[in-house]
């Protein structure tokens, strides 16, 4: 697999973009679905950070900022996202028969065991700014400060809100034993 | 423990083959942002014309769509009420937060209101974020008269608008003058959580000195009459109108957490299990506990009354309650107990004022 990217990167060579994509593509995706909660939106959003790199063409200073530009331009393609008409429209699938069925189905595509897929299910019921913080620290490895520059928030709210989102995560998953 | 966990969970989080290479395909078909912009704006353009066309088709369908949040919210609790409903959507910004009237009900002299509370924008403040409570400090008023009755209860928290929801029922004299109302809120205490804890019967007592305590309330399923003599109230004086009861002389007040619950004494005596806890000072919070005692055979029941006062030490004052429960009971060792401890952060005093007129 390595090697087929490897082949595939010295082939393009003149095209800058494809292994740009393939470096940050896992990163994007993951962060993406964490805050959307959904394969499709994620997809989307997916899609949205990379045309805009491609449209933008940043000069990347280092392996540092290529990360961060991308974390943050998927953070605001989130934030578009949420505030389009078509999610104000939404209505939220209530927890029930329906939400399990798709939390159990997404599980099975992305072959977790139950303590992932029971993770992941509790972090989607975080509040926004919760999802966003703990991804960031726990995936990332990112410090409250880093987390602080790229969310436009105070390094203390960044702390406050990793308190917090621990303290519910811990309760949620708890309830779901 | 927890990180690893965490990175192990999303780890098997990946895009689509498909979608990876789909992008890499379209990244090199463009070569480059000149060819990508110009398909972009093709494509937005040609996107834009058929949303005009589509609006111009669907105009009344998607008008009738735009539905405020809060009747969706409300819609789920109760439909009935949702029909009722007339939309305001009128904001007030104090402190860092935002109060919106969403939507109200006026019906004589009662009113039903929705409002919610969220960040104001530019906010780094982070006080909306779950169950909050707006402390009895809500009324709503025609400038003639103004709310006498009301209870508030908290709907709901939405995560994706960051926004917390209340339904404020009031009730005045007469009734409101629909062209010139004005809702307001003085506080909101953010941060109300609950946990279930434990409470330890082990060092339970059979003998406990009590003190006289003057009452700020009590109540119960056994009424006062019925209850054992030693438990009865000694009535006011007319220097202190306030009953009194003789309450177990447990851990002192300056003994107790500020900011927390204590277990201040437990007792067994007259064939009355006596509960005494401590809720720390309640003043800018709303600290209380429900206690529940089990019996050997796992059935649950809650006190037969309680009696609640206040102890001061120096600018600090102690909110205490005795929780009383009639059992014969022949070992303490058969029973248990656990409360369901409501407990709260930060009060936000402010001024959220709105006012609107009901066509």
């Amino acid at each position: 697999m390595i090697s087929m990217r490897k082949e595939k990167t010295r082939k393009n060579a003149d095209s800058p973009y494809e292994e740009v994509i393939r470096r940050n593509s896992d990163k994007v995706y993951r962060l993406a679905f964490s805050l959307v909660r959904t394969r499709s939106d994620a997809d989307d959003i997916y899609q949205e950070v990379f045309l805009r790199y491609v449209q933008k063409e940043p000069a990347f200073q280092g392996a540092e900022h290529e990360k961060a530009w991308f974390l943050r331009v998927t953070i605001n393609c989130c934030k578009n996202f949420w505030k389009s008409p078509w999610m104000l429209r939404r209505v939220p699938m209530e927890s029930g028969e329906m939400a399990d069925a798709a939390a159990k189905k997404e599980a099975s595509v992305y072959g977790m065991d139950d303590s992932s897929a029971a993770l992941i299910d509790a972090v989607k019921r975080l509040p926004v700014k919760y999802r966003v913080v703990i991804h960031l620290f726990y995936y990332e490895d990112l410090s409250v400060e880093e987390i602080g520059k790229l969310t436009g928030a105070k390094a203390s709210t960044v702390r406050t809100r990793l308190t917090r989102a621990r303290r519910q995560l811990g309760i949620l998953l708890k309830d779901m034993q | 423990m927890f990180g690893s966990r965490y990175k192990e969970a999303y780890d098997a989080i990946v895009p689509p083959k498909e979608l990876v290479e789909g992008m890499v395909a379209w990244a090199e078909k463009n070569d480059g942002r000149k060819k990508g912009i110009k398909n972009r704006i093709v494509q937005k353009a040609a996107l834009a014309a058929a949303v005009a066309a589509v609006c111009l088709v669907t105009a009344v369908p998607v008008c009738a769509a735009h539905i405020p949040a809060c009747y969706k919210i409300v819609a789920y609790l109760s439909p009935a009420l949702a029909d009722r409903l007339v939309p305001i959507e009128k904001s007030s910004t104090s402190q860092g937060i935002t109060m919106q009237v969403e939507a109200i009900h006026l019906a004589g002299n009662e009113a039903e209101i929705i409002i919610s509370m969220r960040d104001a924008d530019g906010s780094t403040q982070d006080l909306v974020h779950g169950e909050m409570d707006l402390f009895d400090s809500y009324h709503l008023s025609d400038y003639a008269s103004d709310s006498i009755v009301g209870g508030c209860h908290f709907l709901t928290y939405d995560a994706v608008e960051d926004k917390a929801y209340f339904q404020v029922n009031v009730q005045s004299d007469n009734a409101y003058q629909p062209d010139k109302l004005q809702f307001q809120v003085n506080a909101v205490l953010c941060d109300k959580s609950k946990d279930n804890r434990d409470v330890d019967l082990s060092g339970t007592v059979r003998s406990m000195g009590t003190k006289l305590e003057g009452l700020s309330g009590s109540g119960g399923r056994v009424r006062e009459e019925e209850l054992p003599d030693a438990l009865r109230c000694v009535s006011g004086t007319e220097a202190d109108p306030r009953p009194s009861a003789y309450v177990l002389d447990g851990t002192k007040a300056a003994d107790c957490a500020a900011d927390d619950f204590t277990v201040t004494a437990i007792a067994y005596m007259d064939g009355v299990l006596r509960v005494q806890m401590c809720m720390g000072d309640n003043w800018e919070s709303d600290r209380h506990v429900e206690l529940f005692l089990r019996d050997a055979d796992g059935n649950e029941r809650y006190s037969d009354h309680s009696v609640g006062w206040h102890e001061d030490v120096g600018d600090t004052s102690y909110q205490f309650y005795e929780f009383w429960y009639i059992e014969e009971m022949d070992a303490i060792s058969d029973y248990s107990m656990y409360g369901i401890f409501h407990n709260s952060g930060k009060l936000v005093k402010g001024d959220w004022k709105v006012t609107f007129r009901l066509e």
